[in-house]
């Protein structure tokens, strides 16, 4: 998508996707200066279980308060799993697992941008009232073997994998499986089949 | 195009007849040769066409599913008693392409190839971080405005377009992808349709394709496919978020992603979008951001944030307007 000038100097609408895109890019930037990102409007949620507030993002971070299921509490901030909010036992930071945000804050337009904070993309669309595929249209539908060899072309190989993670400077570490049937075991279902 | 019915049933008849063959004939000469096949391509062609003449010349009417007709099926495929075992990496992988065919007769894939690249490319780069690297990893963009996405044993993960464009960043696309691959890797959806001795029956009855009443096997794909359609245990899709949030952690990927994606799903469902098949088979998104709350490890914790490929998803929404 080129940004281009109409003759009357109006941009088209490709144009406030760019626009869209370089004001998340500063948004962005800001955010990795700050830390933290900076929800455009505040965001009022409900507390869906009784929890600590923490002064800091993290789980080692000191007890400040508590909050108990049902409570409103104001989101003003996130980062990574936490939410920095605002409730009756003052201002800290809150798992976001444990707030539910107030749905009726983010009906309309950028309702998914609203709900991280990230920025729009440009890209959302409104698809309420569509309805998708059924059960019925599956269980029912005509096997396509010619769509299922387009689909045979989409592969990607390891390498290409490889090339296109390394390009955009992500780096592979080391996580261990969590949670009870993940704690201690490194190959869930069972042993890997592969060479 | 974004509102386009996808449906298509105007496809002859004898293609639904030729693939189970084709896929049977896949088992009969399944060996250590036949586990490195990559799809339906190297046994297409030539030999399906013979089939699907050979069915034109002897095929039976397909007839309407009904309950006592799979009770039939399956009294029938029973009676065929364990032979055609065959590789069990291959058959699953045979298995589910049958069932993405079936899939791709009312889904299209989006048609857009710099789209469908790069979330091919974000799938492998979360798959080989798993327990399955060499898996024939297929990631495919469908249209439909619904919210979803599909794990199909084998390898094929498909995300609608719905559930596509509420994601904002790469790290939001991996963690999707996560969830699909973790799904596969513990072969949540392969185990159920052994469970329902889909698995044998249907390599039998596709081998036998010549005595059996192709209805039989209209029946068995219909049912291998429903699975797809029906939820799983709770239990399996918290282990599939647990582990789908550490495969793209481990990628690289912001690891607290997939609870923004949870969010997001829970607004959009407010606002009117149709995840009405999400939802009939998923906890609700409260219950597993709940879950996901309860689990974060310190190391974890560190891998939250988002990563410098974040915005790369709407570096290629601008480029594909």
């Amino acid at each position: 998508m080129r940004c281009r000038t109409s003759i009357d100097g109006r941009r088209t609408t490709g144009c406030h996707i760019l626009l869209a895109g370089a004001l998340v890019a500063v948004t962005f930037a800001l955010s990795l200066l700050g830390g933290a990102v900076a929800l455009p409007v505040t965001l009022k949620g409900t507390v869906t279980k009784d929890d600590v507030i923490r002064a800091e993002p993290e789980l080692a971070s000191a007890a400040v308060g508590n909050v108990k299921t049902g409570a409103t509490v104001h989101v003003l901030d996130r980062r990574g799993f936490w939410q920095r909010v605002e409730g009756p036992a003052g201002k800290g930071w809150l798992k976001m697992s444990s707030v539910r945000l107030d749905s009726s804050v983010s009906a309309g337009a950028g309702l998914a941008a609203l709900a991280t904070g990230r920025g729009a993309t440009g890209n959302i669309v409104t698809t309420s009232g569509t309805r998708g595929i059924s059960v019925e249209d599956l269980t029912d539908a005509v096997p396509d073997t010619d769509e299922l060899q387009r689909l045979e072309d989409l592969s990607v190989t390891p390498e290409q994998a490889q090339a296109f993670s390394q390009e955009a400077g992500l780096t592979v570490r080391e996580v261990s499986y969590v949670g009870p049937s993940g704690s201690g075991r490194s190959a869930p279902g069972g042993k890997p089949d592969e060479k | 195009m974004r509102n386009r019915n996808p449906l298509r049933h105007s496809s002859p008849r004898t293609r639904l007849q030729a693939l189970p063959v084709v896929w049977g004939l896949a088992l009969l000469l399944a060996g250590a040769e036949v586990a490195k096949a990559d799809g339906l391509d190297r046994i297409g062609g030539a030999l399906g066409d013979a089939l699907q003449k050979k069915l034109k010349t002897t095929g039976t009417a397909p007839t309407a599913t009904s309950r006592s007709s799979v009770d039939a099926a399956s009294k029938v495929v029973d009676a065929l008693a364990g032979a055609a075992k065959g590789d069990s990496r291959q058959q699953e992988i045979e298995l589910g392409r049958g069932v993405a065919a079936k899939m791709l007769g009312a889904y299209d894939l989006v048609d857009d190839p710099a789209l469908q690249a790069y979330v091919g490319n974000v799938g492998m780069i979360v798959a080989m971080r798993g327990e399955r690297p060499q898996l024939p990893w297929r990631f495919a963009l469908v249209e439909s405005p619904s919210v979803n996405a599909y794990a199909v044993p084998g390898g094929v993960v498909f995300i609608t377009r719905g559930l596509y464009e509420l994601l904002e960043t790469e790290d939001e696309l991996a963690a999707v992808l996560g969830h699909e691959v973790a799904h596969v890797q513990r072969k949540h959806h392969y185990k159920v349709m052994q469970q329902q001795n889909l698995v044998g029956s249907l390599s039998e009855a596709a081998a036998s394709q010549v005595t059996v009443d192709s209805a039989l096997l209209d029946t068995l794909w219909s049912r291998a496919t429903e699975v797809m359609t029906r939820g799983l245990d709770k239990s399996a899709e918290y282990e599939a978020d647990r582990d789908g949030m550490v495969l793209a952690a481990r990628a690289g990927y912001d690891a607290s992603a997939l609870l923004t994606v949870l969010e997001k799903i829970s607004v959009s469902a407010a606002a009117g979008s149709d995840t009405s098949m999400l939802y009939s088979t998923h906890p609700t998104p409260a219950a597993r951001l709940a879950a996901l709350g309860d689990v974060i490890t310190p190391e974890l914790e560190a891998a939250a944030g988002l990563s410098r490929a974040a915005w790369r998803l709407q570096e290629i929404a601008a480029d594909n307007p």
